[in-house]
């Protein structure tokens, strides 16, 4: 009787599994119908949905403006070649140090079928201006005074001449954008609720956040048509699932590679890297107890090892860092000699834990000391290179706790700039490839208040000069020139401990080629730059 | 169970204000900023008026049907809810039955064969399955039957269709079911070695009733109560391992959308969360309860006694 009753709750198990397996021979079928659209289809994976596809609401990356950049046209592009191009704007010149004419193209029109205006192009520089919006690109515009149109031409004031100027009109927060569309429903613009409309070559067709965004062609486009008739970003946040997507041809690239994994990506795809000057390391508090003593600060410098950290936790993907700013920012702007002899003068502690101990020695805690360091947990280079640090400050006596926080609540902590910052791990890139913009951030005294970035709190007249004169040059090489000597003499009091410089990585299908690309040119249509074969 | 729901709000809503830091910052994300962008977005998401102004006015707005707009993604929080809600409803309700619809009969049959083979198989596959991390579960099973068998896709939610659908969403439901299965079990044969010692059993027996109807009709019937009461709270603990499933599979539910608002300090998609997580929660154990009585008669919620 039991076996009878056995069989009939085996039976009955089966039943319940069977129709899975079904379901499952009938998907296969439905998958390669649609691979069979590949030639024209990009499927090229993300990690993290953009959070809307309207740039005052976001911030740079390479998904939010990747996506974007082919959705909203800029004026100027910036090319794999490191070179400004013409986009929307036919022509554009600086008729002075703080004035800039723009002529806009007559052809082209929003994938609504509107014409792009000059009145358009005008909006869309002044709009994160204004205070009651909120745009957190606001920061690129600051020293805007006035857009005013003249014919086919926008004419942009600014209050003092500006370094990084030339440059902004290539950025996401410069896309152009329609009126009358963002001023009708500016409160759930970008969002699936109200899709955008832009020039550039492809107009969206769905957005579901966490899920994905397709693209299909817009068909109005005034430039010459990009590779593929549409394109989907899939959200798929796991490392190894996106790995299997790869390796299985379900996805034909990604922006997002992990560098701790490079290896296993290499097997399946090409990997692309794309220079972005990403800048992480350690500032300390120069004003708090006992990191206000330099002995102190260079010890900790001594003690860490960046090489090891390169090499072990980003896999060649990453140079160890000697300041903010790596050699390749200043690449066609200051020679290379005069390059390599500004970062020859540079202070750099090499890992040594006998001369971090020596330094130790002549500070009021020479047998160490016990501190936080406040990570975010978002971030697992963050926690990799604070895990490194950890290891090697422990051997000169530092212990050092780690407290993982969420990344907003650890930012905030930077912001409110309180009496005791300590040590703080900070990751960052440049927005626009200009030099003189992290050292501002990091070293400018008018940054070490509260909302500011310069948690080392490093208070310089000297450096302040400098940085200053560095940001209003007009002429690029003596903006370069200022801003690698406010390096050169904030190295000397050890205000950050660089630790690496880093680039994007992305994969693409293996047999296709990806390039020239760099962190910049994401955002203008990267999608030109995959060659499928 | 409306006054649950709504403590549990204003304790998530007060919880997450605690917070030092929070939304504004976790928006700016370390880029360059001003004190007056930084006073404009405290003052436009209400975060400078006192805590319980902001907690009536989130109250005001949830009677009305507005949970408000994500600080994050600036859409309404009501449709981000409404898009993710089918999906995460549908890995737990698929967990949960696969999984008592395969741990429940398994835990009978070894119960019924205690000390044999099948009984050491069973009770080894319970303790595999409910001692797996999730995972491992998920990336196993994402490289065998989705990469090298092909049977399912990789990732994503698939089409509105419901066929579409039901192909994205069998292996991670498959996932979801596997540890509550192997609880299920567990549970299941222990209960039943308890019932089918007792004299009922062996009484049933001697009356010359039907095996069936002594196993399925007296014996599980008595077993079902420890049963309803685990498969209950796997239906509440399956939220949690909807988190990871969803992040394996790339999936837009509710769990990703928590994560993301709580690393964000997003609070209008907190308390939204929190009060459908809420209901889930209260609604979950109502109907345990009312299953409690189906089950077992004797068991009344007369409130005159």
């Amino acid at each position: 009787m039991k076996q009878v009753m056995f069989r009939r709750l085996l039976v009955l198990a089966l039943l319940c599994v069977l129709p899975l397996v079904s379901l499952s021979a009938a998907g296969r079928a439905e998958t390669g119908d649609d691979g069979g659209e590949e030639s024209l289809h990009l499927e090229w994976a993300v990690s993290t949905s953009p959070d809307t596809l309207f740039a005052p609401t976001y911030f740079n990356s390479p998904i939010g403006s990747g996506i974007m950049g082919l959705i909203y046209d800029n004026l100027l592009v910036y090319t794999g070649d490191n070179e400004l191009q013409e986009s929307l704007a036919v022509s554009w010149e600086a008729t002075s140090p703080t004035t800039y004419r723009y002529t806009v193209r007559e052809d082209a029109v929003f994938s609504d079928g509107t014409p792009v205006t000059v009145e358009d192009v005008a909006f869309s520089f002044r709009f994160h201006n204004d205070p009651n919006l909120g745009s957190r690109q606001a920061f690129l515009f600051e020293d805007v005074v006035s857009v005013t149109t003249e014919g086919n031409d926008v004419i942009i004031e600014l209050a003092e001449p500006d370094s990084s100027w030339k440059f902004i009109p290539t950025h996401m927060g410069a896309y152009i954008l329609k009126q009358s569309h963002v001023e009708a429903n500016f409160d759930s613009y970008g969002t699936p609720e109200t899709l955008p409309i832009g020039s550039g070559p492809y107009m969206v067709e769905e957005f579901v956040p966490d899920s994905h965004v397709s693209l299909v062609r817009n068909p109005r486009y005034w430039g010459d048509p990009p590779p593929f008739d549409t394109i989907r970003f899939p959200v798929i946040p796991d490392d190894q699932t996106r790995l299997l997507a790869m390796r299985s041809g379900e996805i034909d690239g990604t922006f997002n590679v992990p560098p701790g994994a490079l290896q296993q990506w290499d097997q399946v795809a090409e990997i692309v890297q794309a220079t972005a000057f990403i800048f992480r390391g350690l500032t300390i508090d120069m004003e708090d107890d006992p990191f206000d003593n330099i002995h102190v600060r260079r010890a900790l410098y001594y003690a860490t090892d960046r090489e090891s950290i390169v090499a072990g936790l980003f896999a060649g993907t990453a140079v160890a860092a000697t300041t903010l700013d790596p050699p390749e920012m200043f690449e066609g702007v200051l020679s290379d000699a005069e390059v390599e002899q500004g970062y020859g003068d540079l202070a750099v502690f090499e890992f040594d834990l006998d001369r971090a101990r020596q330094e130790l020695a002549q500070s009021k805690v020479p047998n160490g000391f016990s501190m936080t360091i406040n990570v975010p947990d978002g971030s697992q280079a963050a926690i990799d290179i604070t895990q490194a640090v950890q290891e090697t400050w422990g051997q000169i006596g530092v212990d050092v706790d780690l407290n993982l926080m969420p990344g907003g609540p650890r930012f905030q902590l930077i912001l409110d700039h309180g009496p005791s910052l300590g040590v703080q791990i900070i990751g960052n890139l440049p927005d626009v490839p200009d030099p003189a913009i992290l050292p501002y951030q990091y070293y400018h005294s008018s940054q070490a208040a509260r909302n500011g970035n310069n948690s080392s709190k490093l208070k310089d007249p000297d450096i302040d000069e400098l940085l200053d004169a560095a940001l209003t040059a007009t002429d690029p090489a003596e903006s370069a020139r200022l801003s690698l000597q406010a390096q050169i003499e904030a190295s000397q009091q050890v205000p950050i401990i660089p630790v690496l410089w880093s680039d994007f990585i992305f994969a693409v299908r293996d047999g296709w080629s990806m390039g020239p690309i760099n962190g910049s040119s994401v955002s203008n249509t990267f999608v030109r730059a995959i060659n499928p074969r | 169970m409306v006054p649950i729901v709504l403590f549990m709000t204003l304790a998530v809503f007060l919880l997450s204000s605690l917070v030092p830091g929070g939304a504004v910052a976790a928006l700016l994300e370390g880029r360059p900023t001003s004190s007056a962008q930084i006073e404009f977005l405290t003052a436009k998401y209400g975060l400078d008026r006192p805590l319980h102004e902001q907690y009536l006015s989130w109250l005001t707005g949830m009677f009305r049907g507005d949970l408000g707009r994500s600080f994050r993604t600036s859409q309404l929080v009501t449709d981000m809810v409404g898009e993710r809600l089918g999906i995460t409803i549908w890995l737990n309700v698929m967990g949960l039955v696969l999984a008592v619809a395969i741990g429940v009969p398994l835990g009978v049959v070894a119960a019924l064969n205690r000390g044999s083979r099948l009984d050491r198989f069973v009770v080894g596959v319970s303790i595999f399955g409910s001692s797996s991390p999730a995972f491992f579960v998920a990336i196993f099973f994402l490289w065998l039957f989705a990469q090298n068998l092909g049977w399912f896709p990789l990732y994503g939610a698939g089409g509105p269709a419901l066929w579409s659908r039901l192909w994205h969403l069998t292996l991670p439901g498959i996932v979801m079911a596997v540890a509550p299965m192997g609880l299920i079990m567990k549970v299941t044969r222990a209960s039943m070695l308890d019932e089918i010692d007792q004299d009922y059993v062996a009484f049933s027996r001697a009356r010359g009733l039907r095996e069936r109807r002594v196993i399925l009709g007296y014996g599980l019937r008595n077993a079902l109560i420890p049963i309803l009461t685990a498969a209950g709270l796997i239906f509440v603990g399956l939220l949690t391992g909807t988190v990871f499933v969803e992040r394996v599979f790339g999936l837009p539910g509710l769990g990703n959308m928590l994560v993301q608002a709580v690393i964000t300090s997003d609070l209008p998609v907190i308390q939204g969360l929190t009060l459908i997580i809420g209901t889930w929660i209260v609604v979950a154990n109502l109907i345990v309860d009312i299953m409690y009585a189906v089950v077992d008669p004797r068991i009344t919620y007369d409130k005159t006694k």
